[in-house]
């Protein structure tokens, strides 16, 4: 699915991720752990195509091409997604308006014709179901006046109308309480399968009970420093992060 | 005498003598007899009047030296006109069409029965000398304003609308068009809604192509006791187009009156908006929108005078600016001290997509009354760029993207319009 090789990213003269190696098959999901500053979030900005960064070293490869060569909007549409960390309020930009654009240029992409009214409306109607997310709120602006639970979960709704090949979540957890949580992974979990690939960067271990990942790997100072399967976040979670500074 | 006042004072004697001498003979609306009187107080104020300048508080910002450096000249015409385009798709409107500040019968289509009468100010003077005489030049002000007072010495014709009852189903549209090279129009229209009438005006201004035009039009309009009144100005003129709008209103009791200004695209524009709310419970809303490119000038002045109790004002200018595109915009609000329980409102927002654009924005209130509620706001700033990030990983094209966000910004104030066909044609034509 995507292979990350030897990836240096600076902002601003400063290097932040110093030699990211990592590959991810299809239908894998890997947990990316780290305390704060390791270049987590950085990481996934450098993934979606964020422009603050300067790659200086390395590669990535989705899907066999070149990924640092798409632009942010083509990335989206061969099938990367990028949830936030903290989604932003566009106040005069419909919901679903959007939703529609952004289904129809991808469609365009591969040359198919635009999604019809009647699929379109039973798709929004499944996936706000599947994450809980009132009707009022998908034909109001993007996460305009939404609690922070409901700004994650119309991320993970959008996630679902797009149907990414790859998804990213960048700290989804931080700031939602159990049940918000929960909803969410209920939402990622429903779309797992053999093709689908995530990536979930988090502080906490506690996500990772409701996403179970195939792959743990901690991330210190911009390097993976350690890998290995779930029981890696739970001893991340008892030994704290100063166990890998330490060492 | 100062050289440089010499120097003006002849550019203003050439500038003057061009439009006299080519309107020289011509039959027109200034050389009726019924308004004889307003035209010659009004030639006096002209003579007596200079062009401002910079120095000039409200044309700090607003160079007229690009017009009166020019010798424009009143042009009647006959040619051929491609009216199609001026057509707003899916409209329901009759129609009045002016060429060069001259009326086209050819082109329009009047009408005239109980409800509503609407006739080229031409034939209104003939036809209705009485009511003519009772308002043309007593809300306009050519005393204070050199634009007004050429405007009303030299006017050649305009549109004049009697609403005397509910006018709901069809607009009337004016549609104005400079046609030829350094041409001067000056339509001076005259809107009268008797009371519990409505009726809803749609405006629109165009020019050719490559010519260079000035179109200084003056409005006076008298929304009488609980009439309803919308106007929707389209200002899509060319790059070399000058354009300066005097619009007078006077409110009557419980009167609404709504004015949208959609300025898509020009040269240098110059808006004056004034309202006078005489009556007690008056409603009025003024909303504008902008987004100049290019070298482009659009400057909006608009005054609210609230002399009666209980009266509402919203205003919202919006402008996006490009390029070295330029915006001006002053609002100022006057409470008089009876205008008790007073509500005005005001907001200017404007976006920056160029560090060459600039828009100079400035809110006056004075409120003399003590029970009142008055805001005012100014915001200058950038599309957020966190938002364009967003909708691009989404898989939206960066064109389009901004392109959202343009109509996010910019929507509050199309769809102020009551009219579809004008809220689509506005929203087609934003950058």
């Amino acid at each position: 699915m995507i292979k990350i090789t030897n990836l240096h990213a600076s902002v601003e003269g400063t290097e932040i991720l110093k030699g990211i190696n990592l590959e991810i098959k299809p239908g894998e999901v890997h947990a990316i752990m780290g305390p704060n500053g390791s270049g987590k979030s950085t990481l996934a900005s450098v993934l979606a195509g964020r422009e603050d960064y300067e790659i200086t070293e390395g590669s990535i490869e989705f899907l066999d091409k070149d990924l640092l060569d798409m632009d942010i909007d083509v990335r989206a549409k061969e099938g990367l997604f990028l949830a936030f960390q903290y989604p932003v309020e566009i106040p005069g930009v419909s919901n679903v308006n959007f939703l529609k654009a952004a289904i129809n240029e991808k469609r365009k992409y591969f040359g198919q014709d635009d999604i019809s009214a009647k699929e379109f409306l039973t798709a929004v109607k499944e996936n706000s179901a599947l994450v809980e997310l009132d009707g009022k709120l998908k034909n109001r602006s993007v996460n305009e006046g939404f609690s922070g639970g409901e700004k994650k979960r119309n991320d993970i709704f959008q996630m679902a109308m797009l149907q990414p090949k790859f998804a990213i979540l960048d700290e989804t957890d931080s700031g939602l309480d159990i049940d918000a949580l929960q909803v969410v992974a209920k939402g990622v979990n429903a779309m797992r399968n053999d093709n689908r690939s995530f990536l979930i960067i988090t502080h906490y271990q506690r996500l990772l009970d409701y996403i179970v990942p195939d792959f743990v790997h901690v991330l210190y100072d911009g390097q993976i420093v350690k890998s290995g399967t779930k029981e890696l976040a739970m001893e991340m979670e008892e030994k704290g992060y100063d166990w890998i500074k330490n060492n | 005498m100062d050289t440089t006042v010499e120097n003006i004072t002849s550019k203003k004697d050439q500038f003057i003598a061009s439009i006299d001498g080519t309107i020289a003979g011509a039959s027109t609306l200034s050389t009726s007899h019924v308004v004889a009187s307003i035209v010659e107080s009004a030639k006096e104020s002209l003579a007596s009047l200079s062009f401002p300048t910079t120095r000039t508080e409200a044309w700090k910002y607003t160079r007229v030296g690009k017009i009166i450096n020019q010798k424009f000249e009143v042009k009647p015409t006959e040619t051929q006109v491609e009216i199609g385009t001026y057509h707003i798709p899916g409209i329901q409107a009759i129609e009045m069409v002016f060429v060069n500040g001259f009326f086209r019968a050819d082109l329009s289509e009047t009408l005239e029965n109980n409800v509503i009468s609407v006739l080229p100010m031409s034939e209104a003077v003939s036809k209705y000398p009485e009511m003519v005489k009772q308002y043309y030049g007593t809300i306009a002000n050519d005393k204070k304003d050199i634009f007004t007072a050429l405007n009303t010495s030299y006017s050649t014709d305009g549109l004049f609308i009697h609403v005397k009852g509910e006018y709901k189903d069809t607009a009337i549209h004016l549609i104005h068009i400079n046609d030829s090279d350094q041409v001067i129009a000056q339509c001076r229209n005259l809107i009268i809604t008797e009371p519990n009438s409505h009726a809803k005006i749609v405006t629109s201004y165009h020019s050719k192509k490559d010519i260079s035009s000035f179109c200084n039009q003056v409005t006076e309009v008298v929304v009488k006791e609980n009439s309803f009144l919308s106007i929707d100005k389209i200002q899509q003129e060319s790059e070399q187009a000058f354009h300066i709008s005097n619009d007078f209103v006077t409110q009557e009791k419980d009167s609404t009156f709504h004015l949208n200004t959609f300025t898509l695209t020009g040269g240098w524009i110059r808006n004056n908006l004034h309202v006078h709310a005489k009556g007690n419970g008056t409603n009025t809303d003024m909303y504008g929108l902008y987004q100049p490119i290019l070298k482009q000038h659009i400057d909006n002045h608009t005054l609210m005078i609230h002399d009666g109790t209980d009266g509402e004002s919203n205003e919202l200018y919006k402008g996006i600016l490009y390029d070295k595109g330029k915006a001006v915009f002053n609002g100022k609000v006057i409470v008089a001290i009876d205008a008790q329980r007073t509500n005005a409102y005001q907001t200017n927002a404007n976006v920056l997509l160029s560090d060459d654009a600039s828009v100079n924005s400035k809110p006056e209130l004075e409120i003399y009354a003590d029970d009142v509620k008055c805001s005012h706001g100014s915001t200058t700033g950038q599309f957020d760029e966190e938002a364009l990030f967003y909708l691009m990983a989404r898989g939206i094209k960066k064109d389009t993207a901004k392109r959202l966000l343009t109509e996010a910004f910019l929507k509050e104030v199309v769809d102020h319009s009551d009219i579809l066909a004008v809220r689509e044609l506005v929203l087609r034509y934003l950058h």
